[in-house]
């Protein structure tokens, strides 16, 4: 259905993540921001959980090689379809030949998503699309897309176009609830936690967001054996400079535990550019299940006006 | 009922609203009835203009939330579906899109108001054909 024509690097086929494996020591993987890749699939009547494409490298072009509902999310990328301006956070249908470009994208989230009619149509491994670049499984061939790599998508034929969504804000800060470890920090160092504006170092990917600015203390050394980690827990290792480990988080680490980015706040920490500037903000547990209550709603109600303009055209 | 009669019921249904244009299927038979838009106060030589109706109800939004400043301006030149402006109805952007390549000519609408299905909104010069 679509072929891949020039990618600068690290496209990825990925849902939601894959869960229940981590006792086999099998990360979750999965979109780095898993509401724009859940709204994408919205956008087509998909199942939320459908696999897409994460693109995080521009510029990036395919070819349809047949006809085929599209939906793009995330980063706005000026996309074009056969040199027509696309809008961001859009469904659209394409017809066979015609080509889509995404060029750099213009400030604000860093991620694009592309969901196809049906999903993208890839084996599931353990239950997911997603691609697991450290085990080299799922999504195509466990790799990121190639030029000239072909992928189906389930369903061709069901997409509508002509509309989008209103994109959730960004915003900032990021909010966190504090972990075993918090209260091993100095005093001082409890405080820089949330008033520092942390910086994304260039050495943040899918796997973790290193992080440079104050240096944070334990008030003692603090040694720990290893132990269960999953994406969006911020350690902090013997540098003083937190690590947020992200959707390829390895399924255990050693070093202490300063806090949790929560679920309801993850994706927007996964669309924050390297270079930007974070800041953390504490939650609670009540917030925390209220922030994620929120977000379905938002997707139930985006969710619910698709389906009543699907139904129209 | 008789089409006669459905149109009669169907025009007393329309009148006291602003809804510009119905469509009414039933038993695969399709009834349309188009209001006579007021006619903006544009120069006769607008006239051959095309005009860009509402595709669905909802509030005009000249520019797409993520992004600055209107998407069609007067004067611009736009690609046939190039995006010219989107109708919100709550989360839902709906896509207006130029029918014909062609030049802005005038927006119709002010930004933020509410819309009827078929209200003009712009209108376009049809570019000759290359």
């Amino acid at each position: 259905m679509i072929e891949i024509v020039a990618t600068a690097g690290l496209a990825t086929v990925q849902d939601l993540g894959r869960s229940g494996s981590l006792r086999y020591g099998v990360g979750r993987a999965g979109a780095m921001d898993r509401v724009s890749l859940a709204a994408a699939n919205l956008l087509l009547g998909n199942e939320e959980d459908a696999a897409g494409i994460e693109i995080q490298i521009f510029p990036f072009t395919l070819c349809f090689t047949g006809p085929c509902g599209f939906a793009l999310t995330g980063a706005d990328c000026g996309a074009k379809l056969d040199g027509t301006n696309l809008l961001p956070w859009s469904a659209y249908t394409a017809t066979t030949g015609q080509e889509l470009t995404l060029g750099l994208p213009s400030p604000g989230p860093s991620r694009a998503y592309l969901a196809l009619s049906g999903g993208v149509d890839v084996p599931e491994v353990l239950g997911s699309r997603s691609t697991q670049l450290r085990g080299a499984f799922g999504g195509l061939e466990g790799r990121a897309l190639q030029a000239g790599d072909r992928l189906s998508a389930a369903a061709p034929g069901t997409g509508r176009g002509g509309f989008g969504l209103v994109p959730p804000k960004l915003g900032d800060p990021v909010r966190v609830l504090p972990a075993a470890e918090y209260d091993l920090l100095t005093e001082t160092a409890q405080d820089l936690v949330w008033s520092t504006a942390w910086k994304i170092t260039a050495q943040s990917d899918r796997y973790g967001y290193r992080l440079a600015g104050e240096t944070l203390t334990f008030a003692e050394p603090v040694e720990m054996l290893s132990h269960g980690i999953v994406p969006g827990v911020i350690q902090l290792p013997p540098s003083g400079q937190p690590i947020v480990q992200m959707s390829d988080a390895q399924p255990s680490g050693g070093y202490p535990k300063i806090g949790t980015v929560i679920d309801a706040d993850l994706w927007r920490l996964g669309q924050a550019p390297i270079g930007g500037r974070i800041r953390f903000a504490r939650t609670t547990w009540s917030e925390a299940v209220a922030a994620g209550e929120a977000l379905r709603r938002w997707l139930a109600e985006a969710g619910r006006l698709i389906r009543l303009q699907r139904g129209r055209t | 009922m008789s089409s006669v009669e459905q149109v009669r019921i169907l025009s007393r249904w329309l009148e006291g609203t602003d809804i510009a244009l119905l469509e009414w299927t039933r038993g695969g038979e399709t009834i349309t009835l188009r209001r006579d838009p007021v006619r903006p106060a544009v120069p006769p030589c607008h006239a051959q203009g095309e005009t860009v109706g509402a595709p669905s109800a909802g509030v005009f939004r000249a520019a797409h939330p993520a992004r600055a400043g209107a998407l069609a301006r007067p004067g611009q030149r736009v690609r046939e579906a190039d995006p010219l402006a989107v109708l919100q109805v709550g989360a839902l952007l709906i896509h207006v899109s130029a029918p014909v390549a062609g030049t802005v000519q005038a927006v119709l609408a002010e930004d933020g108001a509410v819309v009827g299905y078929g209200t003009p909104l712009f209108r376009l010069m049809k570019a000759a054909a290359p």
